[in-house]
């Protein structure tokens, strides 16, 4: 099928009046929706096929974001990254193609009426780039792309299932507000350090991420660490964490 | 984009005296061409010492371009005196900064220049990978999507009818400015706005929206400068010799602003209003 998104008129429409509209999003009232974007014009047909994916949708919030990453990622990692920052196909999809996911994983907020994290949810109202890591769908996909490891071909999200497996919503938006972690050999870098210490410690916890990212802020300030390898990466963070959180060195090769 | 100008360590820029009688140039260049986004720079460098660290290959001339929507931020180097970069459109979206440095390569220990300013003297002085040796130039630059017509005001924003305000009302964070209107002014607004009266009515709504909008940019541009509209209405300013940021001083007051934006408005709506008292007589 083709993703449908919302267009201009009708993304400001929702926008603005969505106090008006609140009580279709807390019954989740189909009909309503239906109805509305039967308007002319109120939904556009773009060019791009993909299949919808196959949402997990498990009580455990924490599994199925794990799952769901991969699923939106797999199902729509042909689009251009140029795409992937419009608000209207993210808004689009969560009101017409997914709304059944943004329905299920919003579920609390529907229940207690919470306008401003529903709003979020549907719209880019956190700034642009923020947005990305805070929409109820964009966040899936930009989480995959940026932890996806092409050069690990047999299991590619193995970084994705670790940055996924715990406080999700928290470090996408903390780990990728940070302007360094837009470069991949960066990122990835960071990852791998935090993965290892992760398996020592048997869980990590939010603070490693910040301390990590605050870590790259100071040093960036004398550096210009995009000449830095993933590999140089991943031993500076080592070597920065395992110092302020007084942990032993590691025995052996990295 | 802004770079860190203050190191612990000597840096060729000419804007301190680290070095004598040495010189580091770009001329930084970016250009959309079919599908791709050119950027290319010349690198002139002035310092034996410095140059010799590039013949070596312990340093390099590098280019480094960040589009922060889009997460792309990639370093290119070169040991040559010309770079010339391509990268897809489709990568970039919204504001791209580019920037040129001479970085290390390498680690260099005990680093020795016949140049550096005399107050360096006998210190032991070392590098590490990615230290900024000298810096060049730097250029920004808005891609924005082809359908939006740079200098077209009305492109960015949108009148819209509030169901629930009894108030106009402005609201700036996102790529379009949205003035909403309550249900009867928006209806009249509709109805009238291509009338003999056109003007007067964009007046009474765009205007003192835009007082409102140059009044919260003078404290907020960091939370806007990302929206097509900032950037829109940055071009706009440019194209009359003004600057966006000098809104709000006392060059350039919100309310001054915003009538140069709309060229004039109060007088088109009195020429229109003279015109239909002249018919009705």
């Amino acid at each position: 099928m083709k993703i449908k998104f919302l267009s201009e008129e009708t993304l400001l429409d929702l926008r603005t009046n969505y106090s008006s509209y609140k009580t279709h999003y807390y019954r989740k009232d189909n009909n309503w929706f239906d109805e509305y974007f039967k308007g002319e014009g109120r939904v556009l047909e773009s060019q791009i096929e993909f299949e919808l994916p196959p949402f997990h949708f498990e009580e455990n919030y924490s599994e199925s974001d794990r799952k769901n990453v991969k699923q939106i990622y797999e199902s729509l990692k042909h689009l251009t990254v140029t795409q992937a920052t419009q608000e209207r196909l993210w808004s689009g999809l969560a009101h017409l193609q997914m709304q059944d996911y943004v329905f299920y994983r919003l579920k609390k907020e529907l229940i207690n009426k919470n306008d401003k994290r529903i709003n979020t949810a549907f719209f880019f109202l956190s700034g642009n780039k923020r947005s990305l890591f805070v929409h109820i769908l964009a966040r899936l996909w930009w989480v995959g792309y940026m932890t996806y490891d092409s050069k690990n071909a047999s299991n590619p999200y193995w970084l994705t299932d670790f940055f996924t497996e715990k406080d999700f919503s928290a470090r996408s938006v903390i780990f990728f507000s940070s302007n360094f972690t837009s470069n991949r050999n960066i990122t990835i870098g960071i990852l791998k350090a935090l993965y290892k210490i992760n398996h020592e410690l048997d869980h990590i916890k939010r603070d490693h991420f910040v301390q990590a990212t605050k870590y790259l802020n100071k040093v960036g300030g004398a550096l210009i660490l995009d000449m830095l390898t993933e590999e140089d990466v991943e031993k500076m963070i080592d070597k920065q964490l395992r110092k302020h959180f007084e942990l032993p060195d590691r025995v052996g090769v990295l | 984009m802004k770079f860190n100008t203050n190191f612990p360590y000597p840096v060729l820029h000419p804007e301190n005296d680290d070095y004598m009688d040495s010189n580091f140039e770009s001329d930084l260049s970016i250009r959309p061409e079919f599908g791709v986004v050119k950027i290319s720079t010349n690198f002139h460098l002035q310092n034996r010492g410095l140059d010799e660290l590039v013949r070596n290959e312990l340093a390099a001339f590098t280019v480094h371009i960040q589009c922060p929507l889009t997460s792309f931020r990639q370093l290119y180097e070169t040991t040559e005196d010309y770079l010339e970069i391509s990268i897809e459109k489709e990568k970039l979206r919204g504001r791209i900064f580019a920037h040129a440095f001479l970085v290390a390569k390498e680690p260099i220990e005990n680093y020795r220049n016949d140049l550096l300013n005399a107050w360096y003297g006998d210190l032991e002085i070392s590098y590490q990978k990615g230290s900024i040796l000298a810096i060049g130039d730097s250029v920004e630059s808005t891609m924005l999507e082809d359908h939006t017509d740079l200098m077209n005001l009305p492109a960015i924003i949108s009148v819209r009818k509030s169901l629930d305000a009894d108030v106009m009302d402005v609201e700036m964070l996102s790529n379009t400015i949205v003035i909403s209107l309550p249900t009867y002014e928006y209806n009249q607004y509709a109805a009238n706005a291509l009338s003999r009266l056109k003007n007067s009515i964009l007046t009474s709504i765009i205007l003192p929206s835009l007082v409102q909008i140059f009044s919260s940019i003078k404290d907020n541009a960091g939370d806007y400068e990302e929206y097509t509209w900032y950037q829109v209405l940055q071009k706009i300013f440019e194209a009359s010799n003004y600057s966006l940021e000098e809104v709000g001083t006392e060059r350039l007051s919100p309310l001054k602003a915003a009538q140069l934006v709309l060229r004039r408005p109060l007088k088109a709506s009195f020429e229109e209003i003279e015109k239909l008292n002249r018919m009705e007589d």
